[in-house]
């Protein structure tokens, strides 16, 4: 170690002080040449962007008033390198002629919610999350309301716009 | 006589076995060794499991059933692997808090501490990549609650959760980059810190037991024999652990996993009970404190615990505030996991916990019969559901009859399921035929016309109507059907939450599906209703049936 040292201290001086920053910056141009492509490679996730895709969701009027139902969908979506078609619900509240679209997404940890039309309530199975019909958190543990989706009726049928869930 | 110049292999060896280290140490010492030992097995046999490992979402689980069921050993392997990661984490505890408690981590050991930290972390690392690879219910719902958990990082939170899953939703690339984590990437960062820690385990020395670190050390002997074979009886005493563990417990496989689910209750394995029970403790916005503000604390202080413990006392009589604090944290961490262990089971345990019960059973009103004549008229016959559900009671080989189905399940379930059929049975294909339910695309108001329909199909002559009042929920006999449950083994035919055999039908669900006098009537005597059915005829007493119905009862889905 010491010899290494030694060495090193040799290059402190005059011309082989500047080769020793030359070869060092160079080295730092090679290693930045690896490690930021790497590094942006590794964080592709936080740069992609979520498909937004508008779905019709079936005849509005079909829907019971006052009681959030579930409605089931399929959407086609590009998973990585696969396009697969997933299969995923909301629950649609109708109150007169407006609709209201929640996410089944539990605002605490990510889990779905069920409706529960005995004791009105939306139940979450994960932590004992419960949300009232409008999505308003009634007990347990979520933070926030259940996510209202953008959603329009059109023409008799039922649209909702689908992308990610803020945070 | 000309002495022979060494190998340095020998070399190394010879100064590994005499290595001088002070005479107190002992069998306090032996968890080091044991863990370099449980490293080893982890990466033979999670080599070996990857073999035969998929890592797709379609493949994954199939891959882990197929090295259990039908690769020689492959259960045995499975076994070690997964309560190999358990007896880790149980020994890098007692590691650490052995160091702790003789105040190993002061001076000149502090660096030799902190790779002990980090590779508790890392280890950590090592369980919850791991769970997700079956793609099972149980490995995906507790990785979507960890991610969520470093989502609530403040600032960066909303970017780890995506660098986790791999984007903006759980999938494929959630569980390929988990494989290569648990594969490659957190096993490498142990071996150098494992590599860390022996150096300057070989460099700093061991630390003399109750010495002050101004203190010269004491008087030195070999590492060989007598620590060796110390070292060697806890390696063999964990092998023996290790081996019962895996051949008599095994490793659980779950369901495959359901994204679309809403009764699931995940729960991680032990080691995260602590976490799991601040999460449940710290309601709405303060959930970050469970989740990030406690547990970060915590670490941070670990780490940094060499530089904040000034005292240059070793003696934990000498230490009273490392004696307090090596006190209160364990047992508060043991507490948390006790706690976390005993609660959140099931649904009816949270909402009990939260002094509310969820809805309970209440008789449905008789159906209108315009409506029920249009089921017939305009659903049950043009679909031509009889087809294939005979009016002739039959065992579990064909679809269930539907003579009877009124007094049998419940309308709101039997709304929800034909809007939506599900396999209510497991697939054999040697037993069980393979044709399923058709979703025929209903409407709500459809699926209203036909339950009404359907709860009108009562006349089952030899259903049995108890003088109870199932309406009200009786906790104590609710309790007491759990205890027949497990004392009259029903589980070696029903799962309940994935746990049981497959040869009846899951009962998850059953209290909203079924009705309560045709489960009492069915308990007791299954050929009264189901002729050629295999369940076994149970001698029950009236009062056992009652508290099985009551119990079944109390397994309810949250939405009706």
């Amino acid at each position: 170690m010491e010899k290494i040292l030694d060495t090193l201290s040799d290059y402190s001086k005059g011309r082989r002080k500047l080769l020793l920053y030359l070869w060092m910056g160079a080295q730092g141009i090679l290693a930045a040449l690896i490690l930021i492509p790497g590094l942006r490679y590794v964080l592709q996730p936080l740069y992609e962007k979520v498909q937004t895709q508008r779905i019709q969701l079936g005849d509005f009027r079909a829907v019971p008033e006052g009681e959030p139902t579930e409605i089931d969908y399929s959407v086609v979506r590009q998973a990585g390198y696969r396009v697969q078609e997933q299969q995923n619900f909301v629950y649609v509240l109708r109150t007169g002629n407006t609709l209201k679209v929640f996410s089944p997404v539990c605002t605490h940890m990510g889990c779905n919610v069920a409706w529960n039309s005995g004791s009105q309530e939306f139940q979450c199975p994960c932590h004992g999350g419960r949300y009232n019909k409008e999505g308003q958190v009634i007990a347990g543990p979520p933070p926030k309301p259940l996510h209202v989706l953008p959603s329009e009726v059109d023409d008799g049928a039922m649209w909702v716009t689908l992308g990610e869930l803020p945070s | 006589m000309s002495e022979q110049p060494r190998s340095p292999a020998l070399n190394a060896i010879t100064d590994f076995l005499f290595e001088r280290q002070p005479k107190k140490v002992g069998w306090t010492h032996i968890f080091g060794a044991s863990l370099l030992m449980l490293f080893v097995i982890q990466v033979a046999t999670g080599g070996l499991l990857a073999l035969y490992y998929s890592p797709s979402s379609e493949n994954a689980l199939a891959s882990v059933r197929y090295i259990e069921q039908q690769v020689a050993f492959g259960s045995f392997l499975r076994g070690v692997h997964h309560w190999a990661a358990s007896l880790f984490v149980i020994f890098l505890g007692l590691h650490l808090l052995r160091t702790f408690f003789w105040g190993a981590y002061k001076k000149p050991r502090q660096w030799t501490w902190v790779a002990g930290v980090l590779l508790l972390i890392l280890v950590l690392g090592m369980a919850f990549t791991g769970y997700l690879l079956p793609w099972d219910m149980k490995g995906y719902f507790a990785t979507k609650v960890g991610i969520e958990v470093g989502a609530l990082a403040p600032v960066l939170g909303g970017g780890i959760k995506r660098i986790l899953q791999g984007g903006a939703e759980m999938g494929i690339k959630t569980l390929n980059r988990f494989y290569i984590w648990h594969i490659l990437w957190i096993p490498a960062g142990i071996a150098a810190l494992i590599g860390t820690h022996l150096y300057f385990i070989r460099t700093r020395g061991i630390t003399p037991p109750g010495k002050r670190v101004d203190e010269p050390g004491e008087p030195e002997k070999p590492f060989f024999p007598s620590q060796a074979w110390k070292d060697f009886g806890g390696m063999a005493a964990v092998s023996l652990v290790l081996v019962l563990l895996a051949v008599f417990v095994g490793a659980p496989v779950g369901q495959p996993a359901d994204p679309n689910t809403t009764s699931f209750v995940p729960r991680p394995d032990w080691y995260f009970f602590s976490l799991y029970q601040l999460l449940r403790i710290f309601p709405g916005e303060l959930e970050v404190i469970g989740g990030v503000v406690l547990p970060g604390i915590l670490i941070l202080g670990m780490l940094l615990l060499p530089w904040l413990d000034r005292n240059p006392e070793r003696k934990i009589s000498r230490r009273p505030l490392a004696r307090a604090f090596g006190a209160v944290i364990p047992l508060a961490v043991v507490a948390l996991t006790i706690w976390g262990w005993r609660s959140g089971h099931s649904l009816e345990q949270q909402y009990a916990e939260q002094n509310a019960a969820p809805a309970w059973y209440t008789p449905e009103k008789p159906p209108d019969n315009d409506l029920a004549d249009s089921g017939l008229y305009d659903l049950y016959l043009p679909l031509r559901c009889g087809n294939c559900h005979d009016v002739d009671p039959k065992g579990i080989n064909a679809p269930p009859s539907l003579y009877g189905a009124g007094d049998r399940y419940q309308r709101a379930w039997v709304v929800k399921y034909v809007q939506a059929p599900s396999r209510r049975r497991y697939e054999d294909k040697d037993v069980r035929p393979t044709i399923r339910m058709p979703d025929y695309q209903l409407t709500p108001a459809a699926a209203e016309k036909l339950g009404a329909f359907l709860s009108g199909e009562t006349g089952e002559d030899s259903l049995l109507h108890p003088a109870v009042d199932w309406t009200v929920r009786d906790t104590a006999m609710i309790a007491q059907g759990r205890e027949l449950y497990q004392k009259y083994e029903c589980n070696s035919c029903h799962q309940i939450q994935g746990e049981g055999g497959e040869i009846g039908p899951a009962l998850d669900g059953v209290g909203s599906r079924l009705k309560p006098d045709w489960m009492y009537t069915f308990v007791g005597d299954a050929r009264r209703l189901i002729p050629d059915t295999p369940m076994k005829d149970f001698d029950l007493w009236e009062s056992e049936r009652e508290a099985l119905t009551y119990y079944l009862l109390s397994l309810r889905e949250p939405a009706q």
